[in-house]
């Protein structure tokens, strides 16, 4: 009789049928292929045990690894194993300042003591929430029967208070242990009081993420990350941190939040004190809410805790650290103060992108990420935050659809268009050092409908620069790509057949509408924005690199320009374009072309941003480069005029 | 010319062999009992008649499902659907039955439904019959 083979398989089926491979070589029982036979009931359950123990076998190793496991106590066992602690939900924080007015005059004192919880009521997407202090502030008196707050840092949620000896637990080690029984928690909020009721709340334990510097006499705790979400709350047995003893009482005070609901919300009041007035003013919006951390999350980051050690010394450590701490914020980038212009030794810049296209964060965030960084940095560097840079880019869309396979219009064609370009900029790019793979988006392109027969992508990286209006500035660009070096301009050819690597959106400069291009001699000249006859204003106003694309300005100055910005593009060697050190990538629709073919036919083309020079492609038969010009600054005007640098070459982009 | 004779001790092949379903002991051999061609197909038959649809593990489609129609009304047409789930089971479960009649008649006194199956079997000349009493056990 043959070897039975081994179980390779974990189904049931296949279990089966290698039961029946086996018994072929037998010739005692011969019914085994028959499925009313005794022997093959039989084989039903042999199969049917073998399945089961492949699956829990297969299930329990799965689980026994940070990587493989599936089930949320499981990856949170790991966790913490690596000393890692997941993040619970977050309160989203608001700013406010508070002015008490009190005509009737029952306040005597020169101040008003807000407690620590005082409650903040406010109205959100038609929900209500509260929000609370966590420490105690002061208003002071600032005119007869006025008194005014400085900023009063509030957060969502409601404050619980636990006070139940059932939920100790001393361990084989003697370790007191404290379950906290609600996994709504925010665990920044912690706060431990010890025999709170024999001291009035007065001998307070604070929290430590870890031994480092605990002696046997500090008056710390620390947290771990327990099943269901929830936390555990235990102390140091007497050598990492005092215990509290067996008898003494211990109050756990914590706050528990909706997580993201409440983000957004601006409108606030509050009544701590009666019959007066009492008005709020928003600093800053409810923003930083988050929900506990999510398994990916946890998966990716608790290996690299254990790698970086709660420390920042390289650049990916401070964009570890800050966006574990931080959830609001989508991106990071750090880098050496050497390599700013001038440089600044010494120092780490990072720049932080928080979902939106701000470019500054608060002083308060700001402050709040350093306060956090400054205990993980070396003594030595300072770190500090600049304005978070973008880098957008001027996309040309070319799509070749046949009606035979769709009734849609080129203008649904085109909405579907500008609909995945944006979704591709979320799931994509939105962050630093991402890059535009061309391919990734035409092939994204080709699926908004079967009837798209082909489609084309021209992109062009765009910085935008925005002066203040008549101060002199010497700004540089880094493109951080290789440029197109167009050939030198001169005098006997003009513009006509003149192709730039690096041209800006038009401005005023004394009076004139200018814009700024590059010779193909490494430097950038002014050029009025005389569609007949432009002439150079300024032959030397910078100089360009074509193998860094960097652009350096020098005493650049503008009366005005139209829009928020000046617009910077740059003609690119390769199709795909990589975001240059501390720029997000961002594709906005405003910076979106069509031009839709219909069975052969040019239907459509249009841009949503008629308010800047922009260099098109014309359809590949008519072979013309068209150029169109919004209003400038001066005039004010938008009205689109178009011309073409070679005659009759208006016909390729006629929707301008 | 050359005769053969079969003698007694010489052994018959046997298509089909399967163990009886209490794993019986043969008291001669001291090993498992076993079924054999004949005997084999009426065992495996009866046990598809007598499972349940969703009974076996992992095959919820193998078994005639009889056992609901015993709670109908004892008319034609019920015995009729009995016997189309018979010989539908079996043509698809049982493929060593060539079925040449099935009949199925009921006693009311004793609440029961009688099915008679004829069928052939390789390598036998006569046909099988076989009779399986289906009654509602409580």
């Amino acid at each position: 009789m043959a070897t039975p083979k081994p179980i390779v398989e974990l189904d049931f089926d296949a279990a089966k049928a290698q039961l029946k491979q086996y018994l072929k070589s037998q010739t005692q029982f011969k019914d085994y292929n028959f499925e009313g036979s005794n022997m093959s009931v039989m084989l039903d359950v042999l199969a049917y045990n073998t399945y089961h123990n492949n699956f829990y076998t297969n299930m329990a190793m799965n689980e026994m690894f940070l990587d493989s496991a599936m089930l949320r106590n499981s990856v949170i066992s790991h966790a913490k194993e690596l000393n890692y602690l997941p993040r619970s939900r977050k309160s989203p924080k608001a700013v406010v300042r508070v002015r008490i007015d009190d005509p009737q005059g029952t306040i005597e004192d020169q101040v008003v003591v807000i407690p620590t919880y005082t409650e903040f009521a406010t109205s959100f997407l038609g929900q209500t929430f509260n929000f609370i202090t966590n420490q105690t502030y002061v208003a002071r008196k600032t005119a007869p029967n006025v008194w005014e707050s400085e900023d009063i840092e509030i957060f969502e949620g409601e404050v619980l208070a636990s006070f139940e000896r059932e939920g100790f637990i001393i361990d084989d080690n003697g370790v007191l242990r404290v379950a906290l029984s609600n996994p709504e928690i925010d665990t920044d909020s912690l706060v431990c009081f010890i025999d709170a009721e024999a001291t009035e709340n007065q001998n307070v334990f604070t929290f430590r993420s870890s031994i480092f510097g605990v002696g046997a006499e500090d008056k710390v705790f620390y947290v771990e990350p327990y099943f269901d979400n929830r936390y555990n709350l235990y102390f140091g047995n007497n050598v990492f941190g005092l215990q509290p003893s067996e008898f003494e009482d211990v109050k756990v005070r914590y706050r528990i939040t909706s997580g993201t609901e409440a983000n957004g919300a601006n409108k606030f009041t509050t009544a701590f004190v009666p019959d007066v007035q009492i008005t709020t003013t928003t600093i800053q919006a409810a923003a930083g809410g988050a929900e506990r951390e999510t398994l990916e999350s946890i998966k990716s980051n608790a290996p690299k805790a254990l790698q970086i050690q709660d420390r920042a010394i390289t650049t990916n450590d401070y964009e570890i650290l800050l966006k574990q701490e931080f959830p609001e914020i989508n991106a990071v980038s750090a880098y050496g103060g050497d390599q700013l212009e001038p440089p600044q030794f010494g120092k780490v810049a990072i720049s932080v992108y928080l979902n939106d296209n701000a470019q500054l964060i608060s002083q308060t965030l700001a402050n709040s990420y350093i306060d956090f960084l400054r205990n993980r940095t070396p003594l030595t560097i300072e770190p500090f935050f600049v304005k978070t840079e973008f880098l957008y880019a001027d996309l040309t869309l070319t799509l070749s659809y046949t009606s035979k396979e769709t009734e849609k219009s080129p203008m649904q064609i085109e909405a579907l268009a500008r609909d995945v370009v944006s979704k591709f900029s979320v799931t994509n790019l939105n962050k630093f050092k991402s890059k535009l793979r061309l391919s990734r988006l035409s092939k994204e392109l080709n699926d908004i409908d079967t009837a798209i027969d082909s489609n084309s992508i021209k992109a062009k990286p765009i910085i935008e620069f925005s002066p203040t209006i008549n101060q002199i500035y010497n700004p540089r660009f880094v493109f951080g790509a290789p440029l197109i070096r167009p050939y030198a301009y001169t005098t006997t050819e003009g513009f006509t057949n003149y192709k730039p690597a690096i041209v800006s959106s038009v401005y005023d400069l004394d009076g004139i509408c200018v814009f700024f291009q590059d010779d193909g001699k490494g430097n950038i000249q002014i050029v009025t924005d005389d569609v007949a006859n432009p002439q150079i204003v300024k032959p030397n106003a910078g100089t360009v690199d074509y193998v860094t694309g960097d652009v350096k300005l020098v005493n650049f100055e503008t009366e005005s320009y139209p829009g928020s910005a000046i617009k910077i593009y740059a003609n690119t060697q390769q199709d795909d374009i990589t975001a240059p050190n501390g720029r997000v990538f961002l594709l906005r629709d405003e910076d979106v072309k069509t031009v839709i073919y219909l069975d052969g036919k040019l239907v459509a083309s249009q841009s949503t941003d008629d308010n800047v020079p922009v260099v098109l492609t014309a359809p590949a038969e008519s072979g013309v480069t068209l150029r169109t010009s919004g209003g400038s600054g001066s005039s004010g005007g938008a009205g689109g005029s178009v011309y073409s640098g070679t005659s009759g070459g208006s016909s390729g982009s006629s929707g301008y | 010319m050359t005769l053969n004779v079969f003698t007694p001790t010489q052994k018959k092949i046997s298509l089909y062999s399967d163990f009886k379903k209490d794993l019986e002991v043969n008291l001669l051999t001291d090993d498992v009992s076993v079924l054999r061609d004949e005997d084999s197909v009426k065992e495996a038959i009866r046990n598809l008649l007598m499972t349940d649809r969703g009974e076996r593990l992992k095959q919820p489609n193998l078994g005639a499902g009889l056992r609901q129609l015993l709670f109908e009304n004892m008319i034609p047409s019920t015995f009729e659907l009995i016997k189309e789930r018979v010989k539908s089971t079996l043509e698809i479960y049982e493929p060593r039955a060539d079925i040449i009649d099935i009949t199925v008649s009921g006693s009311l006194d004793e609440g029961s439904v009688f099915v008679n199956i004829v069928f052939f079997i390789n390598n036998r000349e006569q046909p099988i019959t076989l009779d399986v009493i289906l009654e509602r056990t409580r």
